[in-house]
């Protein structure tokens, strides 16, 4: 008997509530809270769109109802109804309210649909989305690892690269062009949107198959629309290439900068020492792949365009100021300048046109004047002149806002910005940067550090060894305390004749070591004897393998200042150990 | 035993025509073209024999007569037919079942030209059977790329406004034999282009500034459709345009288009042989030689920079006995190329590139030398080989031999606008020839 009336009471129950979840909106919002709470996704979203569903049937203001689709959206997304969670998602955003939560709680809800898109095949959106993300990280996209984890810009940093197996997993790492359709210009928008996403995962590590597969299928359509011979393609194998070399895929980074070079041969002829970029990645790659011949074919063709542009004589005037005045003296942590080296020819770069990015007036921006007596045009006898000009050529090109961020830092500088960020991050320790010498520069663009995937960056690879610039820190170096400490905004002026002298048959991606060991390369470029490929170079044979000491205090500056730690051997190669203009 | 000048002499060329009749001024200017032109070819065998029917009545029984002697004097070469314009089409038909008709009045340059362009497409042939040759010693005959069928009908687009003589170039064609299509604007045409591999195509345009003039111009340079023909019909042509009159079509319409592509398609496919990444499995990778696909690739870029700066730029091929690479095996005669290739790099330049490209055929790209110092740089090298004893060890016996090596070397010089497979295949063509020249001195003194 009381077994039958508690069925019956159960009955009842079951029959009351299936009812009221299904006719009363609050019921079944709360169902829907209630199993979203203890984790049954499923059910909750059958619950969530039926009250949803009857809100809207009963005319509750659609921004009364925004909370409930956010909610149901990313329960929705738990259970895997990405379809669904995307529509809900796109309408939250639309919304008014979206402008009432938090910078954090959008991104929140745009990550979300972003992985919806990536999910459901939608990938263009995926990427305008964490392109947006990308372009409001600011500098800390620029690093490969973040500065600060607290920040705005490390948040967004983390969201985009939690997507990183997403698009590893949606894309092939060949590429995956035809996943993009629409009109040429969508097209062409969402390459150049790959290009940036790519280019940001090719700093990580574990984002090389999300970088191939974005940045191949950008090449794909740069490369159907554009053509082979366009310079956004070859931007783009600019990044790739060194992607494919990291992955191991050395036959694709072949035909890639085969295929750039040949393109650049029809642009821009076969005799131009401008072809020299691609040759000597090609070279490198013919390398790494043991075939010797076919890179000691391509260095001795390089050899040749430099010779035709530059004459016979090219290096053999006397460089004897550059080694005086510092020029080409390397700064790393193998290399520590004195706490109280000061250079004496500063100026502010303004005053030579050169754009910046603060107040023209304070330390940082001024560079050092290194003028240059022998040089045939009086208006490109300094730094800052040729810095105004080269900049000037590649604003020109990319049409980007490019300004120097930061050009001279003092040893005390350097100091204080070294104690605030600690080891975090790319602030190089004091007396190893190569600001405090006055002929670096860091360069913005669009109001953030110059990226990889900038035009204004294959700008500079192309162009800056015309003008006396090297980029001080390539991929994979190791010339300061830390992991990789690639920075594609940090360059450094050596000379016209030693950037030169660098890019035709200097070592590849090892401007330091070249530094060091200069009078060896100066000598063998004049007498004509440059290193075969496949040989030792010997003008690397001694290089130093023990960092310095850091001097972090003011006590211990002196010790930093003597060198005491390196090398011996690499000591007597450094072409100009304890001279210069250092002040006291 | 006297060796033959190494550097050969120049392609030959039998005369025949009904009275034997070959005028000095003729054979001067062929002589001045750098080609031997005579009508007694004795025991020796003509690349090209040219047959002049202009004075001579067209009989069936004289077009045999003709042809047998053109194949005697030419065993392996072309015979190409010199023949009146007013000649009737039905007699040209008949003339060019045998050989190749080329109208020419008195103009002598016209003939050279049109002898070069058929001693360039033997080269070709020749160079083709080099490769062969190189994957058949490699053991891998298998990766030949995909033969392109001659058989098959050439698929050909027309793009020209409605009009008779668009008509009339599409029904010529037509019964010619070739698969037809025609669009009727510049776009269209660049569109089916672009999705649809034609062999070639004939632009009509219908005035001096029709863009489809400028389209193929435009597609002549792109990479991927450089070699492609394009034929107009047009009255006349800019210098670089293959133009035919449209009072031409009815009689050499389908002649002359049917040149074009068997040209282009035979230059594509050296080019494919060159280009081909397994042939470079020819190149021992212990030499300092590289392989037939980086040869290629680098040397269009070496001649492109010499034209670009106007300099000379020479090939030249070195051929080394082969008489006792038939006898050992590959495992024998691996240091002996090697030892070769470590002679050929010391005597030259950093920057000439020394390819291996056959079995026993080296060939060096001279950048900046000219013909005569490229023989000269060939004799040398020939003088160092034969004066270098080589030692093989057999590896089942261990016993060591040592025995000397001829050479023979071929040089050619840009000198005109010609693509680097072309170059290649004339090199390789005075290469073989001067080979066929050093066995038969031989035989003759021993």
């Amino acid at each position: 008997m009381f077994a039958c009336v508690f069925l019956l009471l159960a009955l009842i129950y079951t029959t009351y509530f299936n009812v009221s979840v299904r006719t009363d909106p609050l019921a079944a919002e709360s169902r829907f809270n209630i199993l979203t709470e203890f984790g049954a996704h499923k059910s909750a979203t059958r619950h969530g769109a039926r009250a949803l569903k009857m809100l809207e049937e009963r005319g509750v203001n659609d921004e009364m109802l925004v909370p409930l689709r956010a909610r149901l959206a990313a329960t929705m997304m738990n259970a895997r109804k990405y379809e669904d969670a995307a529509l809900l998602y796109e309408k939250v955003l639309a919304s008014e309210w979206i402008q009432t939560v938090g910078a954090k709680d959008r991104a929140e809800f745009e990550d979300d649909l972003a992985r919806a898109y990536i999910t459901t095949g939608e990938l263009a959106r995926a990427v305008a989305i964490y392109t947006t993300f990308l372009n409001a990280s600011g500098d800390e996209a620029a690093r490969s690892e973040t500065e600060n984890e607290d920040s705005f810009e490390a948040y967004y940093v983390n969201r985009i690269d939690r997507a990183t197996d997403l698009f590893a997993e949606s894309l092939k790492p060949t590429g995956n062009a035809e996943k993009f359709s629409g009109s040429v210009d969508e097209r062409l928008t969402a390459a150049n949107k790959m290009t940036e996403l790519g280019s940001f995962y090719a700093l990580r590590e574990s984002g090389l198959y999300a970088a191939a597969g974005l940045l191949s299928s950008a090449y794909e359509m740069k490369r159907q629309i554009l053509g082979i011979e366009h310079k956004d393609t070859f931007r783009i194998a600019l990044v790739l290439g060194p992607v494919y070399t990291q992955m191991g895929r050395l036959k694709d980074a072949e035909e890639l900068y085969k295929a750039s070079l040949a393109a650049q041969e029809n642009l821009i002829g076969s005799n131009n020492p401008d072809l020299s970029l691609y040759l000597k990645l090609l070279v490198d790659v013919y390398q790494q792949q043991g075939r010797t011949t076919e890179a000691q074919a391509l260095y001795e063709h390089m050899h040749g365009l430099f010779r035709d542009a530059f004459g016979e004589q090219r290096y053999a005037s006397n460089r004897e100021r550059d080694r005086r005045q510092d020029i080409d003296r390397p700064v790393s942590q193998y290399f520590v300048l004195e706490s109280n080296y000061l250079p004496t020819d500063l100026v502010p770069a303004a005053d030579y046109s050169v754009p910046v990015s603060k107040d023209h007036s304070i330390d940082e921006m001024k560079l050092r004047l290194a003028a240059d007596e022998n040089s045939d045009d009086p208006r490109e006898r300094n730094l800052p002149a040729r810095l105004a000009q080269l900049i000037s050529l590649c604003r020109s090109e990319s049409r980007e806002r490019i300004s120097l961020r930061s050009g001279f830092r003092s040893w005390h500088t350097q100091h204080s910005l070294f104690q605030r960020n600690g080891n975090r991050g790319t602030v190089t320790p004091p007396g190893m940067s190569e600001h405090q010498l006055g002929l670096a520069v860091d360069i913005d663009v669009n109001g953030r550090l110059m990226r990889r995937s900038d035009h204004t960056y294959q700008c500079f690879e192309e162009n800056a060894y015309q003008f006396g610039f090297v980029l001080s820190y390539p991929p994979g170096n190791n010339y300061l305390p830390g992991e990789d400490s690639f920075e594609p905004w940090h360059w450094r002026y050596v000379g016209v004749r030693t950037a030169q002298l660098y890019r035709e048959a200097g070592p590849f991606n090892k401007p330091q070591e070249f530094l060091a060991a200069l009078p060896c390369y100066r000598e063998r470029a004049n007498s004509g004897n440059v290193t075969l490929i496949g040989e030792v170079d010997m003008c690397l044979v001694n290089e130093p393998a023990t960092p310095v000491a850091i001097a972090t205090s003011a006590d211990d500056r002196g010790s930093a200042a003597t060198v005491p730690e390196i090398d011996p051997k690499a000591a007597r190669k450094l072409n100009n150990p304890g001279n210069g203009t250092a002040s006291n | 035993m006297t060796r033959p000048a190494p550097i050969l002499e120049n392609a030959k060329i039998a005369w025949i025509s009904p009275d034997s009749s070959l005028s000095n001024s003729f054979r001067d200017a062929f002589a001045e073209a750098n080609y031997l032109v005579t009508d007694d070819m004795g025991r020796s065998r003509a690349q090209i024999a040219l047959v002049d029917v202009r004075c001579a009545p067209i009989s069936v029984q004289n077009i045999r007569k003709f042809a047998s002697r053109a194949r005697h004097a030419a065993p392996n070469g072309s015979i190409i037919y010199l023949v009146d314009p007013l000649l009737d089409a039905s007699k040209r038909a008949y003339l060019q079942r045998t050989g190749v008709v080329v109208l020419v009045n008195d103009n002598v340059d016209h003939i050279i030209s049109v002898c070069r362009n058929y001693i360039r497409l033997q080269n070709i042939a020749e160079e083709a059977g080099e490769r062969v040759k190189s994957l058949a010693a490699a053991g891998a005959l298998n990766s030949l790329t995909e033969p392109k069928s001659i058989d098959a009908p050439y698929s050909l687009l027309i793009a020209g406004k409605p009009s008779p003589l668009t008509l009339s170039v599409m029904t010529t064609t037509r019964n010619a034999g070739y698969r037809v299509e025609s669009v009727l604007t510049p776009l269209q045409a660049m569109n089916a282009l672009e999705t649809k591999p034609y062999d070639g195509a004939i632009f009509l345009p219908d005035q001096p500034s029709d863009p489809l003039r400028s389209l193929a111009k435009t597609l002549n340079r792109k990479s991927g459709h450089r070699d492609f023909p394009i034929l107009l019909v047009a009255d006349e042509g800019v210098s670089g345009e293959r133009f035919l009159p449209p009072a031409h079509i009815n009689d050499d319409l389908a002649y002359t288009l049917d040149r074009m592509i068997r040209r282009a398609r035979q230059t594509s496919i050296v080019r494919d042989f060159l280009n081909t990444d397994k042939l470079d499995r020819v190149a021992d990778p212990q030499t300092k030689a590289i392989g037939a696909s980086f040869y290629a690739q680098h040397g269009a870029r070496l001649l492109a920079r010499a034209k670009e700066t106007g300099r000379p730029f020479s090939l030249l091929a070195l051929s080394i006995d082969a008489a006792h690479f038939e006898t050992r095996s590959l495992q024998e005669i691996a240091p002996v190329l090697i030892e070769v290739s470590d002679l050929i790099s010391n005597v030259t330049r950093s920057e000439d590139m020394l390819a291996r490209i056959a079995p026993t055929t080296f060939v060096i790209t001279l950048p900046a030398t000219l013909k005569e110092n490229a023989e000269k740089i060939g004799e040398r090298l020939i003088g160092v080989i034969e004066s270098t004893m080589f030692k093989t060890t057999n590896p089942a016996t261990g016993i060591e031999t040592l025995f000397p090596i001829s050479a023979t070397a071929s040089s050619v010089e840009n000198t005109e606008e010609m693509r680097f497979e072309e170059l290649t295949a004339r090199l390789l063509a005075t290469l073989n020839q001067s080979n066929k020249s050093y066995a038969y001195a031989r035989r003759k003194n021993t």
